[in-house]
């Protein structure tokens, strides 16, 4: 019983996170809360092995939603449609389509660069925990992310200004 | 230095506005209630336990049940009668099964087919793989999404050949939408299944990609990965076990398939009761 109540007080503090992670990544509030759903339910069935190890379970979970993630939409051949395009934009930057703007750009990135950006300046995880939550290499994570954040400045353009000042 | 040290800050200012700004357009957002995700997690997980302790009990009567008869049958000599050699004696498929074979043609009896489990998928991929010592060996079953579809079966395992240790990781499923399958990268074979090699040199996991859609809408993908499975703080760098040629024949093998008979699943279950997942 105490190991459900553990899991009770980490599923309940880490949902909204988790959900929020996978929605950055997919764009998709259904699918974001399926993949938290299974995410945690893997976390539940594995909970007795996660706790004896001395490592964050929120660092797991995050590792099996981003895996989860990329496996769906690997297997899905990803329904993502790839467009040098962003939205239309009205000619004066109001605040509102300048906060849509960061999450467009965003979204025109191939799906590592997101995931490194957000793990690395979202989450505020090291290059080194980035990398091994990916299983990349820190040099990997490191040239991506600048490159990342030039074409999110690129496809920002002029608004960049207001968001990267 | 002084230039570093302005990048420096000009890269930690621009983390901090990302976050923020992030942070501020998901707040404009409106996302649906979260609702009981974590009971609903929680039902289902304790589902899955119940459901594996459930198969390696029936899978451990009809292994017990397999054990009686072979023993039974040389030893009731009395009788002269003869029992048959079990079907669990009989000889593995195969690594050299014809990869271009029809789909799900493999000698499966007609019973009625289910999803298959991470444990049978495991047994079917084992026998098919380089010779060499395997350890590792974990699953991840992913159930159907909220449409009740694309549920997604995977296993991990790691090879010790003469070469080296790599790591191999095998996914089924029957995903809803087509492969993304550019003319350039893709073929069809003479199954009629599309077949894509892919190549990531700097991501180890994907470090060789075989995809493949059989007519039947069936997705197999095998990963050759060329560092081992996460220890919980890194990938130890490995061997790529697994040729092109060997990660195709065995993606398209008709013996790798996202069903399973009942039987079949309780018998991978007995051989393989409690394995881990893998993230």
């Amino acid at each position: 019983m105490r190991k459900e109540a553990e899991f009770t007080a980490f599923a309940e503090g880490g949902a909204t996170r988790l959900r929020q992670i996978a929605y950055l990544m997919c764009r998709d509030w259904h699918l974001a809360q399926d993949l938290t759903q299974t995410t945690l339910t893997k976390m539940y069935v594995a909970w007795p092995r996660i706790t004896r190890r001395d490592t964050d379970p929120f660092l797991y979970a995050r590792k099996v939603l981003l895996n989860s993630l990329l496996d769906h939409r690997r297997l899905r051949s990803s329904g993502e449609v790839a467009t040098d395009k962003l939205p239309e934009q009205p000619d004066t930057p109001d605040a509102t389509a300048v906060r849509l703007t960061l999450l467009d750009a965003l979204a025109q990135l191939p799906r590592r660069d997101r995931a490194i950006l957000l793990l690395r300046h979202w989450e505020d995880h090291s290059v080194e925990v980035t990398a091994e939550i990916l299983g990349v290499s820190t040099s990997i994570v490191k040239t991506q992310s600048m490159r990342a954040l030039a074409v999110l400045r690129s496809h920002l353009g002029e608004d960049r200004e207001v968001l990267f000042s | 230095m002084a230039g570093v040290r302005h990048n420096t800050q000009r890269i930690q200012s621009e983390m901090k506005d990302f976050r923020s700004d992030l942070s501020d357009e998901l707040s404009a957002l409106a996302p649906p209630p979260l609702g009981d995700i974590v009971g609903a997690a929680a039902s289902r997980g304790r589902r899955t336990r119940r459901l594996r302790a459930v198969s390696a009990v029936v899978g451990s009567a009809v292994a017990m049940a397999g054990v009686a008869v072979l023993l039974g049958g040389p030893l009731s000599t009395a009788g002269g009668s003869t029992v048959p050699v079990s079907a669990a004696a009989a000889p593995l498929p195969s690594s050299s099964a014809t990869p271009n074979a029809a789909p799900n043609a493999g000698a499966k009896p007609a019973e009625a087919q289910v999803p298959i489990s991470g444990a049978a998928l495991l047994a079917a991929v084992l026998p098919l793989l380089p010779p060499g010592a395997t350890s590792h060996l974990a699953a991840n079953t992913q159930e159907p999404d909220s449409k009740g579809k694309n549920p997604t079966t995977s296993v991990q395992i790691e090879v010790t050949t003469p070469a080296g240790t790599g790591m191999v990781r095998v996914f089924t499923g029957k995903p809803d939408q087509p492969m993304f399958c550019p003319k350039s990268d893709c073929s069809t074979d003479a199954a009629g299944q599309k077949v894509m090699v892919d190549h990531l040199a700097d991501n180890c996991i994907e470090h060789t990609s075989v995809s493949v859609r059989r007519p039947d809408g069936t997705a197999v993908q095998v990963l050759s990965s060329s560092c081992l499975a996460f220890d919980g703080k890194s990938n130890a760098p490995g061997t790529v076990v697994l040729t092109d040629a060997q990660a195709v024949a065995l993606a398209t093998n008709p013996l790798i398939n996202d069903s399973m008979t009942p039987s079949e699943g309780a018998a991978a279950a007995a051989q393989y009761p409690s394995l881990p997942t893998f993230g």
